[in-house]
């Protein structure tokens, strides 16, 4: 049996918070009785939520960011750099020089379903599985209309949970940005 | 004169000590009612599918929590942030979650948590340090002594738990095996320091007119995307954020003892 067995100042890190001692009843206690506070207004607005279109929101994050950089390698025998980080802009480098430029990501998908990949250039774009099938895009098509100088093309997807090898170029282009949004989840 | 003047000084004492006092009852008495619970996510009955391209059949489960708390923000505590102005620590607002510096996406809930966890007021500290099963959910016990609270409102709830146990054996999907084909049986067993938050919704108020009863039921989810962290062939390297697959579902429920 394979066991790993970490030291013990490894930690995984979730969130850390402030914690507060136990503070003193009594003080609160004091107060009247009669003076009941009125209801807080709740101002949390955790609850609110904008919906957004999938284009609407991929046109946000590819103006807006968050951004993050990662290099495609030359081919797909080597390590490859995930891009699937959500609501994210990630900016690929491509590998080599002039147009010829190209590289290969992977994208590891967590859910099963529908999946649009939105580019910065119309290039080629080749999604294929861990076992190099290469799949047909469930849809295509050229730019946003809602940011149509930011999002130059889509190409959708039906992936099951696992990892994928995204394929770009050839291009004249140095960096392609790629933004991806989950749709339709299978159940 | 004197002594009227002591009559007066009494009753205003007990006027104001408040009807807490009349009646000897706490102004809040909570009761946890928690469970854990393991989400498969539709990645398979019994052999789970990971982003990694592997199938993993899972053994065991387990967490050790050591506490549980709840946080009662003063009467003038009320929680907020505003989406279009993100709190420090965070950039862009939208959709139900904010960015992080570190790239990460956090929800208004677990921000607004934190707010309140660093806010004035008290906190009712419920000791666990039990290890506790999540592929055979059961119930987590809580001994929080007297359970009782001041008045206030309930902000937030906190689980902290310092380490994970996960075991089972993993396959590979892929045609050209990482790992054994027959199977890599495997124990990941290693401390970590993990505190997740929820804002607590629902009857928060905690005051003369409040039913003194708190039920706080809920369950705290782990999700089997957390497979998706390992890489089976490369086990010591694994990096693992709990937070990421825990999911915490806690409400609040009133009720005269």
């Amino acid at each position: 049996m394979k066991t790993a067995d970490w030291p013990d100042e490894t930690e995984v890190h979730m969130k850390k918070h402030l914690s507060i001692a136990l503070a003193l009843v009594l003080g609160m206690s004091l107060t009247a009785c009669g003076d009941e506070h009125d209801d807080h207004e709740d101002n949390n607005h955790a609850n609110h939520t904008n919906v957004e279109t999938p284009e609407e929101e991929a046109c946000e994050h590819m103006e807006e960011g968050p951004f993050q950089d990662v290099t495609a390698a030359e081919d797909s025998t080597g390590t490859l750099e995930n891009i699937a980080v959500p609501h994210t802009r990630m900016d690929v480098a491509l590998a080599g020089e002039g147009a010829d430029r190209g590289g290969v990501v992977s994208f590891e998908a967590s859910e099963a379903g529908e999946y649009t990949f939105y580019l910065s250039q119309d290039v080629g774009f080749e999604l294929a599985d861990s076992n190099a099938m290469v799949l047909t895009p469930e849809a295509s098509a050229g730019p946003v209309s809602l940011c149509a100088t930011a999002i130059l093309a889509t190409h959708t997807f039906d992936l099951q949970v696992g990892t994928y090898t995204i394929t770009m170029g050839p291009a004249d282009l140095e960096t392609l940005a790629v933004i991806f949004e989950a749709g339709e989840h299978e159940h | 004169m004197k002594t009227r003047s002591l009559a007066i000084l009494f009753l205003v004492g007990t006027g104001i000590s408040g009807c807490t006092f009349e009646d000897g009852k706490p102004w809040g008495e909570v009761v946890f009612e928690l469970q854990s619970d393991f989400d498969r996510d539709d990645r398979g009955d019994d052999w789970l599918q990971t982003s990694k391209d592997y199938d993993v059949v899972l053994t065991t489960l387990k967490l050790d929590l050591t506490t549980i708390d709840l946080n009662i923000a003063g009467e003038e505590g009320v929680l907020s942030f505003d989406p279009a102005n993100p709190p420090e620590g965070y950039s862009l607002c939208h959709n139900g979650h904010c960015h992080a510096a570190d790239g990460s996406l956090v929800a208004y809930e677990t921000i607004s948590a934190e707010l309140a966890v660093g806010g004035t007021g008290e906190t009712l500290v419920g000791a666990v340090d039990a290890t506790i099963d999540f592929l055979n959910p059961s119930e987590i016990p809580v001994d929080c002594g007297s359970c009782e609270v001041g008045r206030g409102t309930l902000a937030a709830f906190t689980m902290r738990a310092s380490r994970i146990r996960i075991e089972g054996t993993a396959f590979d999907r892929r045609l050209a095996p990482r790992i054994p084909e027959d199977g890599l049986p495997f124990t990941i067993d290693m401390p970590l320091t993990a505190e997740a938050s929820q804002t607590l919704t629902g009857e928060r108020e905690i005051g003369r007119d409040t039913p003194v009863g708190i039920l706080v039921p809920g369950y705290f989810t782990i999700h089997a995307r957390l497979l998706d962290q390992i890489d089976f062939a490369n086990l010591h390297g694994t990096q693992m954020d709990l937070l990421e697959a825990l999911e915490t579902s806690i409400s609040i429920e009133r009720f005269e003892p």
